[in-house]
């Protein structure tokens, strides 16, 4: 592998994106310009910002090597998860318009369950939680950009962690939205080359399914591969457990919700996530084919999360340097946005809304740029320390933020009388619940198959036991017309 | 290839979500703009 070629496409890519940064910081003067880039993007750039924040680590490593391991079943494993996700959140995009003045998805629990407790318990919740993404991102990427460029695996996470904290926390929502688009051509080149060079020696689709099938050994009998359950592996629970676990994931992510708040208008907001949706699912399949083909390709004993790089491994040298490009930009693009979520919340949510009320525009601006730095320090010294299994720590994720997260954020969106106390206990018994299941519990029932229901009937039974929500709050949520000016006041 | 009906059903269902989706979006974006943004400008939310 050509290391001095590796090295120039790295180090133009980081230039590039560090000047987007520096635009970006120019273009930020206040913080609804840092957060929501001044709620002005355009679809040319919410469709890239979408998919290509949607496409991380876990999806395009951990994901080929989830088809290595599990064949055509990974199809049902993720990308039908996610689908229902992105359909969800398509249907779902007017609800979050109807809020004139939200920067993130705490001032929506805040408002509709008015409570402050809400407020500061969910930025919590999500800033651990987005913290924790940006963990695993970067340590997804430092073992693929060690390779690369030919460093130590520690050296790589400071290296990739300097370039994207650099442009994330200058420029903010801008510098996230302008740097996504560029990454996103990058990524989808990287997959497709990716995928025709697997196809390419694998000798066609026909002959990657036919010897997918052929394959046994390790657990496989002959067709396994080619079966959705995995020749039973999969029972029909845990699949539509893990599926229900994705959906719901994608519901509740609360970078998504910003992109909403930043689409320039309605039109905009209504129609990026079903525009990206078949350019996402186009993307998964060639993921899965980077697996399967994988699987044919390597010789038996591949790790699942070599994968990947082995497969890189075989390429022509400047393929190769174009895919890394591609994998680092897909990571970045992700924690980016994560990293900012969680530099928002903690300045929005937990400095403005709670600490100092009175703050000026300058104040929350810089308090969002120097939190966004500090966490991302703290990111980068806990993805420096530590390397765990990429994929199993995104699954525990999921299935928490699923539990917590999910029941609430829809009851509360669609069902008038939720009430306040209804999503204080919806939330703490989901996340208490959804931690102690996925430790403890059978492995054959997911979490989210038992907590979802739980929490569900719960909140139900609270709310109508609890006196209703205020008349202010209905009508911000569940009126048609007439949204009142603010119902900041409780 | 050998796929069974579950697997052609999944990829039916998977195209199904996606198309649905996508026709959503393209009938919110073709919406004609007689109706204003359900979000008041930056003014009227300072006022």
């Amino acid at each position: 592998m050509s290391s001095v070629l590796n090295w120039s496409f790295f180090i133009v890519y980081s230039i590039g994106m560090v000047i987007l940064g520096y635009v970006g910081m120019r273009r930020s003067k206040t913080a609804e310009d840092y957060s929501v880039a001044g709620r002005n993007f355009p679809n040319r750039i919410s469709i890239p910002l979408f998919a290509a924040s949607f496409l991380s680590a876990a999806s395009i490593i951990g994901f080929s090597g989830a088809a290595f391991d599990s064949g055509f079943s990974f199809l049902l494993l993720y990308p039908l998860g996610f689908a229902v996700g992105w359909l969800a959140l398509q249907l779902m995009a007017m609800k979050f318009r109807r809020g004139p003045s939200w920067n993130t998805t705490p001032d929506i629990f805040a408002e509709r369950y008015y409570s402050k407790f809400m407020r500061s318990w969910m930025a919590l919740f999500y800033i651990a939680y987005m913290f924790l993404y940006v963990v695993i991102g970067l340590m997804g990427v430092g073992l693929i950009v060690s390779v690369f460029l030919g460093v130590d695996s520690r050296l790589a996470f400071l290296i990739v962690g300097v370039v994207f904290l650099a442009y994330t926390s200058m420029g903010g929502m801008y510098a996230v939205g302008w740097t996504n688009v560029v990454q996103f051509a990058l990524l989808a080149s990287g997959i497709a080359l990716a995928a025709g060079f697997g196809l390419y020696k694998a000798g066609g689709l026909g002959n990657l399914f036919a010897e997918l099938g052929a394959i046994s050994g390790d657990g496989i009998a002959q067709g396994d591969l080619l079966d959705i359950t995995r020749g039973g592996d999969y029972s029909a629970n845990f699949l539509i457990g893990s599926a229900a676990a994705l959906a719901g994931t994608v519901i509740v992510t609360t970078y998504y919700h910003r992109m909403f708040f930043s689409a320039k208008d309605d039109r905009r907001a209504g129609s990026f996530i079903g525009f990206s949706a078949p350019i996402l699912l186009t993307l998964y399949v060639g993921i899965g084919v980077i697996g399967w083909t994988a699987r044919v390709l390597l010789p038996s004993g591949t790790g699942q999360e070599e994968a990947f790089p082995s497969l890189i491994a075989m390429m022509p040298a400047v393929m190769a340097a174009l895919v890394l490009t591609a994998v680092a930009a897909a990571v970045m693009s992700s924690i980016d946005t994560q990293l900012l979520s969680a530099g928002v919340m903690m300045s929005h949510d937990i400095y403005h809304k709670r600490l100092n009320p009175r703050a000026t525009q300058r104040q929350i601006a810089r308090v969002s740029r120097w939190s966004t730095l500090a966490l991302g320090i703290a990111a980068i010294v806990l993805a420096m320390a530590e390397v765990a299994l990429i994929i199993e720590i995104y699954n525990f994720f999921i299935t928490i933020a699923a539990t917590t997260l999910f029941v609430p954020l829809m009851l509360g969106l669609y069902w008038k009388r939720t009430t306040k106390e209804a999503g204080i206990v919806g939330t703490i018994v989901g996340c208490v619940g959804g931690v102690f299941w996925h430790v403890f519990g059978p492995a054959s029932i997911h979490a989210v198959t038992v907590m979802v229901p739980l929490v569900l009937v719960l909140m139900v039974v609270v709310s109508v036991r609890t006196a209703p929500p205020p008349a202010d709050v209905v009508a911000r949520f569940h009126s048609r017309e007439d949204i009142p000016d603010t119902v900041e006041a409780h | 290839m050998g796929l069974g009906i579950p697997e052609v059903l999944t990829i039916l269902a998977l195209a199904g979500l996606v198309l649905t989706a996508f026709a959503s979006a393209l009938r919110n974006f073709s919406r004609p703009d007689d109706r204003q943004d359900s979000r008041p400008t930056k003014r009227e939310v300072q006022r």
